[in-house]
């Protein structure tokens, strides 16, 4: 994997203590962290939470990193894993309301529809719901925020040569999904010329 | 990306992300900085203590297994802990961490923070207007030595420290008990491996740890002793207020006092002595 010198050096005045190295590093990745959360929870306010949280546990851990592996997707890590933890937090919550009578719960946070550009993509948004929590954040990591493999591997906390099987369950699920529930998006993408399997 | 050909999901994906319109990027490095707070260094790496920290993480990971497996199959042991579940005043729960599932291995309980790491130091009249209300001093014969605020996503919180006990305080975090009975479930069983610095899977010692009942001016308080665990306070939506879970490793008092105001009494001492400073309150 490619490594950045500068990177390794803000990481390693970091681990020394040097709040300004990881400030520079927080400007460095917030827009990645603050868009990974926003792909999990859909809301702005809870991103910005909890990416900043994201990065306070990431300084508090920086002595468990080692500066010669990548810090965007251990960073990523930290990140999606409490993105994940508040959606749980959230459905929990929104089943016991459900059961009190006083709400009616989601499974999973509304999709902000200004971020989404027409019906198509609502019902994307809706079957990529529908995937669990891995398969989502894998897709979220690989086709939104674009990391390569290897980084992905790094994020998801497992083995570089089990990321490409992630990625194509998780595609294949989706897919499945597509077919059974949203039947027009796959005519629309193979309108575009699409390769059908 | 992926030089083969794509297939059609693949194909919505990378348009869909294309399109994506995200909102803007906040700053977040002031914040984070600011909680980080001056002075306070990353934790030291575990092969900084060759000799003593293999054997320790040995013993304490044999420990967590063992605790984990007795969670997992002594029912009793479950029951107890969902006994301590959704157990809270309005406004501040206790949040005792669900019992481990098989095959999630349990990571180490996070260790308590200290206060100056992540809380403003400021005055009486600072607190005043940062918190948008007065904070109230408990008599006894401890020193002040401290007041500091911390805003928790919009939510202002003032502690008072006294060295021995620091009291929190909060207003308007109005919630109905009766939400948070039985909210967490026994047992929250997740796919996603833990991370450095999380601790869902952390565990509490049901052996020493104790939760008990009491008032506080006649009004319902909970006594947690024993050890460390787990407060957060839940905000008016019923969401817990984002960043405020926090360890607590001395014994803990919690109350609901007048005019809306949440109390915590975090305090190296007896239930008797932390009642008698809560109720020298207003």
């Amino acid at each position: 994997m490619e490594h950045d010198p500068a990177e390794q050096r803000l990481v390693l005045l970091a681990q020394r203590g040097d709040q300004q190295a990881f400030g520079q590093l927080v400007t460095r990745y917030e827009q990645v962290a603050f868009r990974a959360a926003y792909l999990v929870v859909r809301e702005r306010a809870t991103a910005e939470d909890v990416a900043q949280e994201g990065f306070v546990r990431a300084y508090q851990g920086l002595g468990q990193f080692r500066p010669n592996e990548p810090f965007r997707p251990w960073l990523l890590r930290i990140v999606t894993n409490l993105a994940l933890n508040e959606v749980r937090a959230r459905k929990r919550r929104g089943g016991l309301l459900e059961r009190l009578g006083w709400a009616t719960a989601t499974s999973e946070p509304p999709a902000d529809r200004a971020a989404l550009a027409g019906e198509g993509q609502q019902e994307l948004w809706n079957a990529v719901n529908e995937l669990g929590a891995e398969d989502r954040v894998v897709l979220y990591l690989r086709y939104f925020l674009e990391l390569p493999e290897r980084e992905i591997a790094f994020a998801i906390g497992k083995a570089p040569g089990t990321v490409k099987s992630r990625l194509s369950r998780a595609s294949g699920r989706l897919r499945g999904v597509i077919e059974a529930r949203y039947p027009s998006l796959r005519s629309e993408a193979l309108g575009g010329g699409v390769r059908d399997e | 990306m992926n030089e083969e050909p794509m297939n059609f999901e693949e194909q919505l994906l990378t348009r869909a992300a294309g399109a994506f319109a995200y909102p803007a990027t906040p700053q977040l490095a002031t914040a984070v900085l600011a909680r980080i707070g001056a002075g306070v260094a990353p934790k030291p790496a575990v092969g900084a203590h060759r000799g003593l920290a293999p054997r320790a993480l040995g013993a304490a990971a044999l420990v967590l297994v063992t605790f984990a497996a007795v969670m997992i199959t002594w029912r009793d042991a479950r029951e107890a802990v969902a006994d301590f579940l959704g157990l809270a005043v309005e406004g501040e729960q206790i949040h005792i961490l669900p019992t481990p599932v098989p095959g999630v291995r349990p990571t180490a309980f996070p260790p308590e923070q200290p206060l100056d790491s992540y809380a403003t130091p400021t005055t009486l009249l600072g607190a005043r207007d940062r918190g948008g209300f007065d904070p109230q001093l408990p008599v006894s014969g401890e020193r002040l030595q401290g007041i500091y605020t911390i805003d928790y996503a919009g939510t202002p919180v003032i502690v008072v420290d006294y060295g021995r006990f620091a009291l929190w305080q909060v207003r308007d975090l109005v919630v109905d008990k009766g939400v948070f009975e039985k909210s967490v479930p026994q047992s929250t069983p997740t796919p996603y491996p833990s991370g450095p610095g999380l601790f869902e899977k952390g565990l509490f010692d049901k052996g020493t740890v104790r939760l008990g009942e009491s008032t506080v001016q006649g009004r319902p308080a909970y006594w947690i002793s024993g050890g460390p665990h787990f407060v957060r306070f839940i905000g008016r939506s019923g969401t817990p207020v984002a960043g405020s879970e926090r360890t607590v490793s001395r014994n803990t008092l919690v109350w609901r006092g007048p005019g809306g105001t949440n109390y915590r009494l975090e305090i190296d001492g007896t239930l008797e002595q932390a009642l008698e400073i809560a109720n020298s309150l207003p």
